[in-house]
């Protein structure tokens, strides 16, 4: 039989189970959901204030515009890079839902080869991602353009469709892993949480990363997730810098993007937009040849 | 062993063999803690011999523990058994697991359907996995959707369905590829009466369709009402295999079960 026939009819249903949940979807968001609740509540107000209060302090005033839209960005780009990473792991989900209610059986003693099964639950949760990390996109464009903070160029809304793929794969070959040794829903629920709390913390979503005492910074450097934090900000708050920059104050435009971590210091070496799609990319082979590596070490295990 | 040999001119050729299947386990902490036992290994089939032939019901009758399910799951391709073959259709299961997998349906009494597709979908979906043709997999789904009365529900979605009506779906996908063989771990396990009566309904029309069954239970009723032939297990080893006239030799399953698991293990219940 046509194994990619097989692969292909086992990724739709995959799909289909996740996107048809609309609980598991909302839950998907709920963490770029409270960013965006946080924000309009409280955490927008503290931010432009204090920056506003800052210029001040420097003599410069009527930059209310420019600094809107640089918060804006910032809590936008946290938003999605949450997204990036909850989305592909309630897709996740499945893989266990499948474990827990025997069907993974089902499809074991099914004539398709022993590889389709778990490529496609890659598969789909990498589309999940995808597929509703661009809405989340769009709906931050649109978001951007409608309160006036629009300031990407064409090469700006390339590079967050570039972090969103790089980003969305590293975190589906992460979480698949990560999965893969989950047995039962609590276990997974609980993993679920965990993450749902701490990623907005740990990726500088809900405050600057640079608040957080400098063990904390280190050790969020070595978290996937913070490269794609960091892209989207250098993304989706670049042009809104640049304003500062020209119009209000070059010096103030580079300490917020030393505060709002446009730029990572690995232990003294400065981490650009170069090197953070890197890091992703060396996440995302990472963990794929960790899945493979486990794929055949349990095809040994079988075996014996 | 109690073996008992019975002529089987009644049963057509041998599609399932199982010869000397060894099966260990390693038990993790908490499983021994669960066992309480302190060692580290548990046999749970210890050299099983039998066969089953075409258009027969052969049970698997034993306590919970004793290599039912094990023995199933290598006869499925699940598991691979640590010595001995199992050969289904004529093909090995540890040489050529895919074969196998092309003859056999594996069933479960638990229902494994989401609530949001509709039985036509996920008997198609099965079908594709199974590989069959699409003009092949609309003519068996009409086929068995009428003879099992699913047909008035096809599109009607899974959670809006009795559960009587959800066993039958669950159990006619089970079969979408058309099996030689069809093995039934603990068929009505959990089930109340009017879905068991739906489940063992299916297995006497699935016997009539020529198809063979091979099942695990430690019911006796179910042995005595579905099965031509059984196989008792007692720690991982056949006890007693053959017909059920020749196996019970005049006495009711129940009791022969009884005297035999006393004569294997020396303990009376």
């Amino acid at each position: 039989m046509n194994e990619f026939y097989a692969l292909w009819q086992l990724t739709r249903r995959n799909l289909k189970i996740f996107l048809k949940d609309k609980a598991n979807v909302f839950f998907s968001l709920l963490a770029p959901l409270i960013v965006l609740a946080l924000y309009a509540l409280f955490l927008g107000r503290i931010q432009s204030d204090g920056l506003l209060s800052a210029l001040e302090e420097m003599g410069i005033g009527g930059a209310e515009g420019e600094i809107r839209a640089f918060c804006d960005s910032w809590m936008l780009a946290g938003a999605m890079s949450c997204a990036c990473i909850t989305v592909p792991l309630c897709a996740c989900g499945i893989m266990i839902q499948d474990k827990a209610r025997g069907i993974s059986a089902d499809l074991a003693v099914s004539p398709v080869a022993r590889w389709v099964t778990p490529c496609s639950y890659f598969l789909s949760v990498v589309t999940a991602g995808l597929l509703i990390g661009a809405i989340v996109l769009a709906v931050c464009f649109v978001w951007l353009a409608a309160s006036g903070s629009w300031f990407l160029s064409a090469a700006d809304v390339f590079g967050c469709i570039g972090a969103l793929v790089l980003s969305v794969l590293s975190s589906a070959t992460l979480l698949v892993f990560l999965v893969g040794f989950f047995r039962s829903q609590g276990a997974f629920t609980a993993l679920n949480v965990i993450f749902g709390t701490l990623v907005g913390f740990l990726i500088g979503a809900y405050m600057p990363i640079t608040y957080f005492p400098k063990g904390v910074q280190t050790f969020t450097l070595f978290i996937p997730g913070s490269y794609t934090a960091g892209l989207m900000r250098n993304f989706m708050m670049g042009g809104a810098l640049d304003e500062i920059a020209r119009n209000v104050s070059e010096p103030f435009a580079r300490s917020l993007a030393t505060e709002f971590s446009l730029t990572f210091d690995l232990f003294g070496l400065e981490l650009g937009v170069p090197a953070m799609f890197g890091a992703l990319a060396v996440s995302a082979v990472l963990f794929a040849g960790l899945n493979l590596l486990v794929a055949a070490l349990g095809r040994k295990r079988r075996e014996r | 062993m109690e073996k008992i040999m019975a002529p089987f001119a009644d049963f057509g050729e041998e599609v399932v063999r199982a010869e000397n299947l060894r099966k260990t386990f390693t038990l993790s902490r908490k499983q021994q803690r669960l066992d309480k036992t302190g060692q580290t290994h548990k046999i749970a089939v210890a050299g099983l011999s039998f066969s089953a032939y075409r258009g027969e019901i052969y049970g698997l009758l034993g306590p919970n523990g004793a290599g039912k399910t094990t023995t199933l799951r290598i006869l499925s391709t699940l598991i691979r058994p640590d010595a001995g073959d199992a050969f289904v259709c004529g093909h090995s299961v540890s040489r050529e697991a895919q074969k196998v997998r092309d003859q056999i349906g594996f069933m479960t009494s638990e229902l494994k359907l989401e609530g949001f597709f509709t039985p036509a979908y996920l008997f198609d979906f099965f079908g594709a996995l199974h590989g069959v043709e699409k003009e092949t997999l609309a003519k068996r789904r009409k086929e068995l959707f009428e003879r099992f009365g699913i047909d008035r529900f096809a599109e009607v979605r899974i959670k809006d369905l009795s559960t009587g009506m959800l066993q039958k779906v669950s159990l006619v996908i089970s079969i979408v590829h058309d099996p030689a063989v069809v093995i039934f771990d603990e068929p009505t396990n959990g089930l109340d009466v009017l879905t068991a009566k739906v489940v063992t309904d299916f297995l006497l029309e699935l016997k009539a369709m020529g198809k063979s069954i091979l099942l695990s239970t430690h019911i006796f009723s179910l042995v005595e009402k579905l099965c031509d032939r059984v196989g008792i297990i007692i720690d991982g080893r056949m006890a007693a295999d053959g017909t059920l006239e020749s196996v019970c030799a005049g006495s009711t399953l129940e009791d022969k079960f009884f005297e035999i698991y006393h004569a294997v293990k020396g303990e009376t219940i």
